[in-house]
Order: structure tokens, then sequence, then C-alpha cells
């Protein structure tokens, strides 16, 4: 018994030591300035299927996800494998491509799921129509990779600065009636001069819009700089929108009302900058992807308080260079990290 | 699997072996058999690693993967039939019954072979169903006008990867223009890679080739001269022949409503004369172009088009004729009325008419140019004057103005090294320098990095390297965008540097970008500064603080909006910032006028330029009289301008008149090549230079330079024929004096300017009497413009000088003249590398990743370190078998005992001790007693001692006396059960332990 007891002691003195290293790196609460935990990458740059070049916008219908570059590509890639599964090569590219991607029910109103373009730099809205998903691919042996018709089913918008005009379309949000299939608003953010939501109708014709270009400094006015992606919170029915050089996120009424800007600094939180990508979660908190801090940040949007940040700028694994958006699958977010042309995974839960 | 690399050493196992056995017999001699058994085997195991790790072990994998590299013939010859959706079919029809593991990539051989896709693997490949060429997605042929079939398998050999097992795959028609592909089939042979082949087949049946058209070099003004096109046809065949003279369509039959000559040519060669009436002075270009018409049997009787062309350039010569530039009739007029009065032919031409080619700058003896600036003439242009000067011996005077020399833009440019002055002011110069900060946003317009690249050179180059220039872009990593703070240009590395630097970032705003610029630029000590902002107007406007900043400041900031989208919105931003402080405002909508992006940064970076022009009355001084140009002139007026410039180092250029308290050259002279160039910074006309205009010895300055400067004019009795052959042409001359004697011993000095701009040394040797010869190399398509000079001592030493030129064109590239496929050479190439010849038809039969005849690579991974470890490891447990002892009873026991019954034990021991003081307090006062007896004092001493007899008794259960074996320290275990074999060292000291303790307890 007495040549067990310095054992006993050693024991504790490892297990003390342990746990002064490891408890610490075990509160996620705050991870930022540190690289994306665990993250995954999908894509690498190149112009062939299941690489990206400066890739902006990311969506997805549960179970695949697509992303839209600056090669005038949208692609459909399968979340595990990094595969491309369908392209669709937008119909025209040579004034620039699309800063934003939505899918929400089409305009048909029969419920099918709809991917949604703004195409930004020129001045409309395409919709297409999403074909069926294809199998999950063997991570041996890559899928072929099929063609999307590059036609249209809907498209709305020209250049002005009238109703139902655009100048730069950035992103597109539908809201749907209970039955989730039938349209009943169609909102569309943009900037260049005139930047303002607008909203149409089931039928894609406008019937308002509120905001106007500004800094944000005159009282009772709503004023955007750049608002690049607006989202549809179903209960309650809300819009939130990320107005990107006035480093604020707006959330409004269905009809446009204001009912409070956030800014990041609520409960001693750093201000956001250049909030952009948007994306609600299932226990009603939203994911937030600062631009101009290379991070993820995700609020409560009750009283504004920061809950968690993650990532640093960089170009190493786990760094983000220019994010622009955000998707979430399950536990998994999907972060479009622009200037290193991939998509990094990480677990947000 | 397992290799060797040094297995001699295994020689040392059995004599190990059998010591181990040996010295284990008596060490282990104390242990049970089991025991002795186990720790041999694993002091054997030990040694046995040992003795593998001296062999120096290696682990080997065989690569079981093949990798084919397809070489895609992708020049003009081949791409009758599409070979590109061809070859891609071939391929994915291959590829689905190859393995996943596989490896598949594709090289092209135009004019030189490039890596369309490295080699990957098969099942992790995906093909772009939305671009054409499936399967051969290709980026960038390069130029498909020649056939490189050599660089093409070259580039293949070193892109292939390294684990796999190689193969090529040529497909092609064999014809080759350039290169030796036998001589790449040697080093595949060398590599060990065979070169299988798919043969393109075909024949052109019918093929109408317009071999040559032959004119004379040179001519007489007004002469009628005979031309003729040499038409070459596979088979009898109809067309149109149409000829054009310097690009006007001239009218060969008068009788027919069209211009053209109906021809009939029969099988084989067709020589048709063609009387031409030549024009007035200068180069005339002629082109013979062949319209197909039907051949026999109604069908085409041309397959290819691209070889039915033909252009000749016969120079119509006279006196040496000048070509002066001047942009208005201010500026030339003085000089041009200099020129009659001393009978030099001088033509005057807007810079915007300046020759667009060699072979017509060539027609001239001299250039001169007054007060034009760099802009008003193209990058070719310049380059074309240079090599005009510099090959072909041409004159250049350049007269300088208020957009001249370094105030016009020509620092930097081609024209810069052929002036014998240095544009560049002086460093020693006090001068007021400019200051430009560059902002650069990406644009996204397509190739928005390289437009970015090449407007930011440009701008830089145009400034002198006493400016101070600065980069700016947005910074998406938070700092302040500062790519090159303000600093002196210097030579322009750092500039350079951060232009490749910039990542393009998307600025969201203007603002913080100027503001940054702003205060770089406040923080400066410059005269001009000054702020160009290339952007597609995207990003959201700067606030009215910065743009009153900037006011305030003297900045004027100009914009570049490329690809602005059209409409208000990005066009007004830009247009107002531009506006708001003070400077120009650019567009650039269309592709087409992106190439003029550099020309805009330069005259914008001009605006800080101005500050290199001279005004006040000056008045010159001659520092070198002795020159043939300023023969007879004493003295200079006075000027009341002129442009700084600097000297050039070296000697070789002569400054003849000097100006202004630093001594600025006014007047320097030099030769550049095998031409003379003056410079001459002041003007020409009233601008600065009243007083010259009319001074008595006006013209004889000016004739006497420009006569100086002028390339001797050739003898019209000296003519000049070319003949191709092959890759090259023989330059024939016949030289006649005015008197019609043939002229020997001609010492020549010649070159020739190819297509691309570069000039190669022409030697001419005498053939016969009056007769030289010489050869230049002409593979390549295009026009080459050939100057001659020659020279002659008569016997009275006098010498005569003189000059011829001529021009050779080769329309189409040899690539158009192969009418069948040479499937001979791909077989020879499969046969020496070990490869098969494929059918074109079957892909799948083909089985293009056969592993017949490869080796397969392998790799090795050293293990010694894993085995050497491996037998330290072993050598703790040999030595833990023979010393540790593990009771497992022993332990469960003591930790129940430890643990478990504490507190029981603890009182239990406290009874016992108590019971045993009172036996032994019993005892003693019996022992008392006993000696009370005998003597009752002793009864205390008594207490602990013990009698001789127990002591006895202690003592031979002790047995201390005989030798035991030492135990080792380790051994923790205090009270082990005798185990059935009963040990025997450890047994006896226990038990005597357990004796000791017996009797404590009584």
């Amino acid at each position: 018994m007495r040549s067990v007891r310095p054992v006993l002691r050693a024991a504790w003195v490892v297990i003390l030591l342990l746990g002064v290293v490891t408890i610490p790196a075990c509160d996620e609460r705050d991870a930022g300035d540190r690289p994306l935990p665990n993250s995954r990458q999908i894509g690498r740059p190149g112009d062939d299927p299941g690489a990206f070049v400066k890739p902006r916008a990311i969506a997805s219908d549960g179970s695949t996800l697509w992303v839209v570059d600056r090669s005038g590509r949208v692609q459909r890639l399968d979340p595990f494998t990094g595969f491309c599964l369908q392209i669709l090569r937008l119909p025209e590219q040579t004034l620039g491509f699309p800063t934003g991607l939505t899918i929400a029910p089409s305009p048909t109103g029969d419920g099918r799921p709809a991917l949604w373009v703004p195409d930004t730099h020129y001045h409309r809205v395409l919709v297409y129509l999403i074909p069926d998903a294809p199998p999950r691919p063997d991570p041996e042996r890559a899928p072929t990779v099929e063609a999307i018709d590059p036609k249209p089913i809907a498209q709305f918008g020209r250049y002005g600065s009238g109703p139902g005009e655009f100048t730069y379309p950035t992103s597109v949000a539908v809201h749907t009636r209970e039955d989730g299939k039938t349209l009943d608003r169609v909102y569309v953010t943009e900037y260049g001069g005139n930047d303002r939501v607008q909203i149409f109708d089931a039928g894609l014709k406008p019937i308002g819009t509120f905001g106007r270009f500004g800094e944000g400094r005159s009282p009772g006015e709503t004023e955007f700089q750049r608002p690049q992606m607006v989202i549809v919170q179903a209960q309650p029915p809300r819009l939130i929108i990320s107005d990107s050089i006035n480093h604020r996120l707006g959330v409004f009424q269905l009809d446009g009302t204001l009912e409070r800007w956030i800014d990041g600094t609520a409960g001693g939180g750093e201000p956001l900058r250049h909030p952009r990508g948007l994306r609600l979660l299932d226990d009603g908190t939203l994911l937030i992807v600062e631009f101009g801090r290379n991070q993820v940040r995700r609020v409560n949007l009750s009283d504004g308080t920061t809950l968690n940040r993650w990532g640093r700028g960089g170009r190493g694994p786990g760094e983000l260079a220019e994010p622009w958006a955000i998707e979430v699958i399950g536990d998994e977010a999907f972060v479009v990290d622009a200037m290193n042309h991939r998509v990094l995974e990480f677990a947000w839960r | 699997m397992l290799a060797l690399d040094r297995p001699w050493w295994l020689l040392l196992l059995p004599p190990l072996v059998v010591a181990v056995l040996w010295i284990g017999r008596k060490t282990l001699s104390g242990n049970s058999t089991t025991t002795r058994r186990v720790a041999l085997g694993v002091r054997l195991a030990v040694i046995s690693l040992i003795v593998l790790a001296l062999c120096d072990p290696h682990w080997r994998r065989v690569s079981r993967d093949v990798a084919v590299t397809m070489v895609l013939d992708t020049s003009r010859s081949v791409q009758g039939g599409n070979i590109l959706s061809l070859a891609g079919d071939y391929v994915r029809r291959a590829m689905a019954e190859a393995r996943a593991t596989d490896y598949y990539g594709l090289v092209t051989a135009g004019r030189d072979g490039r890596v369309q896709s490295l080699a990957r693997q098969i099942g992790q490949r995906q093909v772009d169903p939305t671009k054409p060429g499936g399967q051969v997605d290709v980026s960038d042929l390069g130029d498909t006008e020649a056939t490189n079939l050599e660089s093409g398998v070259r580039i293949a050999i070193a892109a292939t990867p390294r684990n796999a097992a190689n193969r090529l795959l040529l497909v092609s028609d064999g014809n080759e223009t350039m290169g030796s592909l036998m001589a790449a089939a040697r080093s595949a042979q060398a590599a060990g890679i065979p070169i299988d082949v798919v043969p393109i087949q075909y024949k052109v049946d019918r093929e109408v080739i317009a071999d040559r058209l032959i004119a004379p070099t040179t001519a007489r003004e007004g002469e009628t001269t005979l031309l003729r096109v040499v038409l070459t046809s596979t088979a009898p065949a109809t067309g149109r022949l149409n000829l054009t003279m310097n690009g006007e369509a001239l009218d060969l039959d008068p009788a027919s409503p069209s211009l053209g000559l109906a021809v009939t040519l029969a099988q084989g060669s067709n020589v048709i004369p063609v009387p031409v009436k030549l024009p007035g002075r200068g180069s005339v270009r002629f082109e013979a172009v062949f319209e197909p018409g039907d051949g026999s049997g109604g069908r085409p009787a041309d397959t290819i088009i691209q070889n039915n062309r033909a252009a000749a350039v016969t120079f119509v010569g006279g006196e040496g004729r000048v070509l002066a530039l001047a942009a208005n009739d201010a500026e030339a007029g003085p000089f041009l009325a200099a020129m009659r009065d001393a009978r030099i032919r001088t033509e005057v031409r807007t810079p915007d008419r300046a020759p667009t080619s060699l072979a017509e700058l060539a027609a001239y003896e001299c250039v001169v140019m007054l007060n034009v600036s760099a802009f008003d003439l193209s990058q070719k242009q310049q380059e074309d004057l240079r090599s005009y000067i510099h090959d072909l011996g041409g004159g250049l005077i350049m007269s300088g103005g208020d957009q001249a020399f370094g105030a016009g833009g020509w620092i930097g440019s081609p024209l810069a090294d052929a002036l014998p002055i240095r544009l560049d002011p002086p460093v020693k110069r006090q001068m007021p320098r400019g200051a430009l900060m560059l902002i650069m946003h990406s644009c996204e317009m397509p190739e928005g990095n390289f437009w970015g690249r090449r407007t930011g050179e440009a701008a830089i180059d145009a400034l002198s390297s006493r400016d101070l220039v600065g980069i700016v872009e947005f910074s998406w990593n938070g700092g302040d965008g500062l790519v090159l703070p303000l600093s002196e240009v210097g030579n322009r590395s750092a500039a350079r540097r951060a232009i490749n630097s910039l990542t393009y970032g998307d600025a969201p705003d203007f603002d913080s970008m100027m503001q940054t610029s702003l205060a770089q630029l406040q923080g400066a000590s410059a005269g001009q500064k000054h702020v160009i902002i290339i952007s597609d107007g995207d990003p959201s406007p700067p606030s009215p603080t910065t743009i009153n900043g900037y006011r305030n400041a003297g900045v004027t900031v100009s914009t570049v909006a490329v690809f602005p989208h059209g409409g208000a919105g990005d066009l007004a931003r830009m247009k107002q910032i531009a506006d708001d402080t003070g400077g120009n405002y650019h567009e650039i909508t269309r592709g087409n006028q992106l190439n003029t992006l550099p020309q805009i940064f330069i005259k914008e970076a001009q605006v800080v330029k101005r500050t290199l022009i001279a005004e006040g009355d000056v008045q010159p001084a001659i520092t070198n009289a002795l020159t043939e140009t300023m023969r007879g002139i004493r003295s200079v007026p006075s000027i009341s301008g002129y442009v700084v410039s600097a000297e050039r180092e070296g000697g070789l250029a002569q400054v003849l008149l000097r100006v202004g308290q630093e001594n600025d050259p006014l007047l320097a002279v030099w030769q550049h090549g095998l031409g003379r160039v003056v410079a001459y910074t002041s003007d020409a006309s009233t601008r600065w230079s009243a007083a010259w205009v009319g001074w008595a010895q006006f013209r004889q300055f000016w004739e006497q330079h420009v006569r100086w400067a002028m390339r001797p004019s050739g003898s019209p009795n000296v003519r000049v024929v070319t003949t191709d052959r092959g890759g090259q042409t023989s330059v024939v001359v016949e030289a006649l004096d005015e008197a019609g004697e043939r002229m020997n011993f001609l010492r020549w000095q010649g070159a020739a300017v190819g297509p691309d701009g570069s000039s190669q040394k022409i030697t001419m040797r005498q053939v016969g009497p009056g007769r030289y010869e010489g050869v230049i190399d002409s593979s390549e398509a295009g026009a080459y413009t050939i100057q001659l000079g020659y020279e002659q001592t008569a016997a009275d030493g006098r010498v005569t000088r003189g000059s011829v030129q001529a021009s050779v064109t080769r329309p189409f590239a040899d690539e158009f003249r192969s009418l069948q496929s040479n499937t001979a050479l791909l077989e020879q190439a499969a046969k020496m590398t070990g490869g098969r010849v494929l059918p074109a038809d079957d892909p799948v039969k083909a089985e293009l990743w056969s592993r017949d005849g490869l080796t397969m690579p392998s790799t090795r991974r050293s293990i010694w370190l894993i085995v050497a470890l491996g037998a330290v490891g072993l050598f703790l447990v040999d030595v833990a078998v023979r010393r540790v002892r593990v009771d497992l009873r022993a332990m469960v026991r003591a930790v129940r005992r430890g643990f478990g019954s504490a507190k029981a034990k603890g009182g239990e021991q406290i009874d016992a001790l108590r019971a045993a003081r009172e036996r032994a307090q019993a005892q003693i006062q019996q022992r008392a007693r006993d000696s009370a007896g005998a003597g009752g004092a002793g009864a205390a001493s008594a207490k602990f001692e013990a009698t001789a007899e127990e002591l006895k008794d202690a003592r031979a259960g002790l047995s201390l006396d005989q030798p035991r074996e030492a135990a080792p320290i380790e051994t923790k275990s205090a009270k082990p059960a005798d185990t059935a074999d009963g040990e025997e060292g450890m047994s006896r000291l226990l038990k005597a332990k357990k004796r000791a303790q017996g009797d404590m307890k009584e």
C-alpha cells in the first residue's frame, strides 16, 4: 500500500495538468480569431466541375448545395463528396455574374422547388425549376455531370429605377402562404445608387418598395447602403436584411415597417463589419457572415446579442478570405470562402 | 512487400542465435522452464529484429495504375473534321471500360505543345456538359497555324504522373511543319513510355494553291510592269482571280462587269500574267486571291481556302524622299518651306495617317517628327519606327514642342532608346515633381485582372524616375489597402512588384480607398498631385467630406469607368467624382476599347509631367562646331522654350547645342544601328523659335541635318530578285552603276525584319560579275522587309554608297500545303517506342490503358527505424519476463485489505497490541518474580531483554550466515503466496519474515 501512494500522487498531478490544458479549449462559445473548428474543404480553384472561380452565393434544397461563381456557372454539389452533380450555365456572362442565390417554391404555384437567381449585372431575376436530385454519388467513381437547361421558366426586371426595375439586384426572398406552396410575396434587394427593397406579388408584379440610399443617419427614414441579402422568417413573419455598408441588420415586418436595427454591439459584442450572408437556424437564432471581418457570427434575434463567433481571415485551412454567404444542412454550416475559391464546412451546433 | 538493401547482414544471424542460446543456458538457469523458454524466445526475436534493421529494410508498393496522356494534333491541317469533338467522343467511349484508378490527361499540339489537363484519376474526373468539347476540354490552343508534334510529345512526357505506368496516345495526321517527332520518340523510348498512335487519314484530291505572286522588287515611277500569279491545281478547275494594289481592287478584265479575271486551270502549275501600271512613288503592295468555281463533276474545285492568297511588295523608287509628320500647318510650315528650298522631296502627313507597316516606312529615306506626341502613334507604329532606324538604316529627326519628348509621353516608349538624349530629366535638377496615386478596383469585366495590370504598368512607365507613385486597392483583411505607399518611381521595380501583388478584391465603397490616397498625397512634397481610379462603378460613392478634402488639398481625381453597365447609376457616380475634383472622366464600354486603357492611363499620368517644359528666353551655345551638320554655322539665334532632357551617358551621342543654366542638351545626334538620329528639343515653328524661322541660316541648318540623317538612296540599276525555297528565301542582287557597268567588290551590310519584328543579318557574297547572293530564314508566314546597303571604294579613293530595299511575303503557313496525311511517320514513332497503331473507329477494342510492355513503378519506404524500435520494445519485454513478478491474487487481496477494511483492521490491531502488551507485562512480571528471588533489582531492566535462549532461537530462524540471492528492488508485493514451483531465494527470506512476525504476535 505504501508503494501505491506515489502512484496515486503522480496520477493526481497528471490529471490536474491535463485539466488546465483542456478545459479552456472546451469553451467554444467564442472561437473567433481561430480557424473554423474541424472544417472540411469543398471545392478548389478552377473552372472545371467541382472547382470554383470566386464563388459568391450558396443555397440548399436540403440534400444538395447550389453555388454560383464568377465563371458563370451555378453548380449543384453533393456536400459529402464534393462532386458536381448538375451545372447550369448562365445565359449571359460578359457584363458580370450573380451575387445571390435562393431556393424557394416556384412561381407556378405548385410548390415545386425553384432556383431564384438575382442576375446582378444584368438587372434582372431569373427563375429555374430544380430538377430531381440525382442519387447520392459513390465516392470512388465521380458521377456524370448533367446540364440544366439555361432557359429560365420565369424572368423579371430590367435596368431602371422605377417599379419593377433594378440597378443591381443582389438577393431574392419568397414568402409563401400557410400551405407552403402558393407564393404570397417576393422581396428583392438591390444597390447601385437606388438601394432599396422591392415587393412583388405572386404574379411577379411590383406592388411596393421601401428603403432608400443613405448612411442611416436620418431618423425616421429607412436607409440602406448595399442591402446584400434578405431572408424571410416564417414565424413570426419577418424580414431580415443585411445593410452591408452601414454595418447593420434590419428586422422588418412583411410590409417594410421597421422593427429594429441590429448592429452587433448588444451585450457588449463587437460591431458588425460588412454583414452579408444570412441564415436562420432551426432554433430561431441567426447566422451572419461578416465580409469585413472574415468571420461567421451567431446572434439571438430577440435581443441582438452575440452567441458565437467562428473563423478568422487568412488563406490556410479553416481560414476565410472575403466570405460572402452561408447555408446550413442539419448540424453543418457551409461558408462560401470567395477569395480562397472554396466552400468550408463546419459544425455550428 | 519487403525488400532488403543490405542482405549480407543476415549472415550474422546464425552465430548470434547460437550465442544467445548458449549464454541463456547459464544465465537463465535460475528460472523455471516456462520462463526460460519465453525469455529465450523473446531474446531470439530481439536479435532477429536488430539484424533485420541492420539489413536496411524497405517496404515496396507496386503501383497498379496506368496513365494515358493524349497528345492531340490541333493544327489547322487536321481541323477540317472538328477534331476536338471526334477525339472527345473517342475518349469517352474508351473511358467507359477503364478502371476508376487509371489516369487520363490531355496535351494539345499546335505550334507548341500545351497541357490542357494534367492526368487525373478517371474515377474522380468530371466533365462539364455545358462546355463544348466534352471530354476534350481545352482552354487555349495557342497558335494552330503550325504542327509541332515534337513539342507536344515532349510536354506530355514531362507532365506524366510519377506514380503510374505511362503511355502516350498520339492522335494526328502526321504532317509536322516544325520540330522532329522522331527526336521526341527517342526520348519517350528512353523513358520507357510507349507511344500509341491513332492516325487521322485524309487526302485532299481537289485543291488549288496560290503558290506565289511574282512582282519586281524595285521599279521606276510610272512603269508598266508584268505581274505573274502562279496557281497550282491538283485537277482541272475554274475560278476567278482578284488582284488588289495597296488595298484597292484592280480591274483585270475591262470587258467583263466584274473586277476579277476568270481563269481556267489545268492540272499542275499555271502562270497567269497580269500587266499593271505602277502608281507614284513609294512601296506598293499587291495581293492576289483565287476564288474557286466548280471543278469537274460539279464539286468545288478547292478544299482549303487559306492557301489561296499570295502577296508581294514592289518599291517604286526615285530620289530619296523624306516623310514629315506634323499635326498642322503651323508646326510644319517653316520646315516644309526650308525643305522646298533645299530641293529635298518631302511628303507631309498628319500623325493619324502615319505609315502602319514597316514596308511602307521603308520607302522613305528619313522620317521627321515635328512636335508629335507618343499618343498619336500606336505601340506597333513606334516599334516599326525603331526597326526602321536600327535595322533598315532609315533616319529620324525628332523636333520638339509642347507635345514632344518627355512632355509628349515618349518616356519608356520603344523610340526612347533610339534617341541620342535621355528623356528623363537629370537627377541633379531641382524640379517640381509629380505625385500620382492609382486606385485599382477589380471590375466585373472579363479579364479584369489582366487589364488592371496593364493599365498600372502603363501609368508607371509614363512617369519619370523622380516622380512619386502609390497604389491602393481594397484590403479584404482589414488593412489600409496600401499596396504601394507613395514613393519615388526610381527604377520602377518596386512599383512593378506591387502591381503583380494586387489581389483584386471586391471593394464595397470608394471612400476608404480615397481617404487613404488623400492622406498619402497630403504628406508628399510634389508639384502636381493626381489620383486615377479604375473601376466599374460598383462601389458606393465617397462621402462629401472626402470630396471636400480633395478640393481643399488641390488634388484632382480622374476616373476610368470600365464596362459601367450603362445608364445612370455607375456612370453618374464616377463622372461625379471627376467633376467634383476637376479631373477627367473616361469610359470603356466595349471590348474593343479595352486596349486603349493603357493610353488613357499614360495620358492621365502625363498630367504630372507638365513640369518638363522650360519656357523663357535663352541663348543656346554651340558646343561642337566641327561636325558635318553644323558646318558653316557660327552662331544660332535665341529660343523661348524647350523640353528638358538629359544627356545620354557613354559618349556615343554628340551634343551639338546646349542651353540654359544647367546646360541641357538642345541638339544631339548619333548613330543607332544602321540608321542616324537627330534630336532637337526646341521646336521648328514660331511657338518657341520665332527668331529661328526668320534666321538666314534656318534652311541650311535643317538641310544639313536632314541630308546627314537620310539613308543613302539606291541606284535605279540595282535589281533584287527573291526566290523562296522551303523555309528560306534567297536574295539575289544585280548591281549596275549609272553607266550600266557591273559593280564588283561591293561591301554589303544588310538586315531583314521578319513578321514578328525580329531582325536577322544578311550576308551577301559575290557569285558572279555584279551579282551577289544572300539567304534569309523565312519559315514564318508574313512579310519580311529587307534592307541592303552597299559601299564601293573607287581607285581614286572616292566612296560610293547606296541602298536597296526588297520585301518577301509568305502569305500562308506551310500547314496548308500538305494534301494528305503522313501515316508512315506515326507508325515509325510507334514502332520505335513499342507502341501500337490503333484504329480510329473502335476505342474500346483498342484498350488504351493496356498494361502490355509497361514496367509498373514502385514506391519504397524505409522501415529500419520501426524495426529497430520494435527490437527495443521486445528487449524491455525480455527483461520484464524475467524480473517482474505479478501476483494477481495477492494484489487483489492487498487492494481489498488496504482500502476496504482499513478501519476494521486498525481496530483489530489496537486490540491485538493491547493484548500483546498485557501478555508481555505478565511475562515480565513473571520473570521479575523469578529473578527477584535471585536478586529483584533487575526487574525493570529485564523488561525488554530477551533471554539468551530466545536470542538463539531467533538467530536460528534468521540464518544470517547463509548466502542469499539478492532480490531485485522492483519487487513490490510483500507477501506473495508460495507458487506451486516453490521459488527458492525469495521464499526463504519470506519464511523467515513470517517466523519473526509470528514471534511478534506472541
